[in-house]
């Protein structure tokens, strides 16, 4: 199964080659325990830093679409087609957002939930601790 | 002479041996590496397939065409060289040191044959450098298959290298004696050939797990050379502990007459596995040149 990426596409390269091989799970191309090339052998085919490819190994196995065991290589997780349909970008839209409508609920301002929110993500102390 | 042979049937095997390698290496594999080029040149030419010739100039069709013409007289005057040394030979009554010895002037002549294809190495390694540089292609495709070494070329070819390694290891250090010390030679042998064995693995795995040498070579193309390339390389070490295995031999049954015979065929072998598969495995009749066509262009062909 072949995949392809645009390196002058605006998506950046890890997502394009997270999107490739999801694809090619979900045609069938790729099937559930199946190996996948190793880091560097898909770089070098191409084209891209080893980092690069190994994001998207990095992401793809914390969504379940794929598992690696040691020294054996990277397989096709067995659930990866039920896991794919789960969005985490998707779901993680979805908490902030319900979060957010019910910080203005309570009538906080936006400034002031943006604050909280980026003293929380830089683990800062907020006004309630 | 060994096994009771006649002089004159131990000179009849060295001139065939001689003859083989003027036949094989200045006449017939320049002939098809001469048809292979010319294949591509009518069948692909610059105006329809520009990404394939870089560096091609306002009369590179012409150039080319004087290139192989001089390519095949070069390879005719090696020819023809090799013809009179065995004439020569001939006519003084030339017989091989029975202590051996005499396979030098058979490697001296491989060297002077092999001059062409060495300059021809050095323009294709030009050539890849040159699509490398000249490659702009945005889109970037590969195959989603991990590569292994057996996928390219059998188990039993793999395991039939590591024996005759071993084999010739441990024949050539029995010959030289376990239990007194190696004289320099010893050392020096050993280390070149485990080294060369060392070098090949290594191309192998730069060649499977490495970047394409032609970044615009669609993948089975690319597969269909590794192939080729890493059947050469198993052959070729197999043909090494081989022959080093027959000239040991040689020298430990007083067959050392058959020196520079065993080195030509040595250097036929080399020859034939090299050219013959690559030749055979990647065919240019089946490789997708449409990778070297201008965007946009149509297919002639459709």
């Amino acid at each position: 199964m072949e995949i392809v990426i645009d390196i002058d596409a605006e998506e950046p390269l890890f997502a394009q080659l997270m999107a490739e091989i999801k694809r090619a799970v979900s045609a069938g191309g790729i099937n559930p325990g199946d190996a996948l090339p190793s880091i560097r052998q898909l770089a070098n085919d191409l084209n891209l830093n080893n980092k690069t490819v190994a994001k998207a190994y990095q992401l793809l196995e914390r969504d379940k679409v794929i598992i690696t065991k040691g020294y054996r290589g990277t397989f096709v997780h067995p659930d990866a087609r039920k896991n794919m349909d789960f969005d985490l970008n998707a779901w993680v839209a979805g908490q902030i957002n319900q979060t957010i409508n019910a910080c203005r609920e309570k009538g906080a301002t936006d400034s002031e939930i943006r604050i909280a929110f980026a003293n929380i993500m830089q683990n800062k102390p907020t006004a309630g601790e | 002479m060994p096994f009771n042979m006649s002089e004159t049937a131990v000179m009849v095997i060295y001139y065939a041996a001689f003859l083989g390698q003027i036949y094989l290496l200045s006449h017939y594999f320049p002939g098809r590496f001469i048809a292979r080029v010319r294949y591509v040149i009518d069948n692909f030419p610059v105006k329809e397939y520009p990404k394939l010739y870089p560096n091609a100039g306002p009369n590179f069709a012409a150039n080319m065409a004087g290139k192989l013409k001089l390519f095949r007289r070069v390879n005719n005057g090696i020819a023809i060289i090799g013809l009179l040394i065995l004439a020569g030979m001939l006519g003084s009554g030339y017989r091989p040191d029975p202590l051996g010895g005499d396979e030098i002037f058979v490697m001296f002549y491989f060297f002077l044959q092999f001059i062409p294809f060495f300059i021809v190495a050095v323009k294709e390694h030009k050539q890849y450098k040159a699509l490398r540089a000249a490659f702009k292609e945005a889109r970037r495709t590969a195959d989603l298959r991990p590569r292994h070494l057996f996928d390219f070329v059998s188990p039993v070819a793999v395991f039939a290298a590591l024996v005759c390694f071993g084999a010739w290891l441990v024949y050539y250090l029995t010959v030289k004696g376990w239990d007194q010390p190696w004289e320099e030679e010893v050392y020096i042998s050993v280390g070149m050939t485990t080294g060369m064995n060392l070098l090949y693995a290594w191309i192998i795995a730069r060649f499977i797990y490495g970047k394409k040498l032609d970044p615009y070579q669609a993948s089975k193309d690319y597969m269909k050379t590794v192939e080729a390339i890493t059947k050469v390389l198993v052959y070729s070490s197999i043909g090494i502990s081989l022959f080093h295995i027959t000239t040991v031999a040689a020298d430990e049954y007083a067959l050392e007459a058959f020196d520079p015979v065993l080195t030509s065929l040595y250097m036929q072998y080399c020859v034939l596995i090299g050219f013959g598969v690559m030749l055979g495995t990647a065919k240019v009749e089946d490789f997708d040149f449409s990778v070297y066509r201008e965007e946009g262009a149509t297919d002639p062909g459709a």
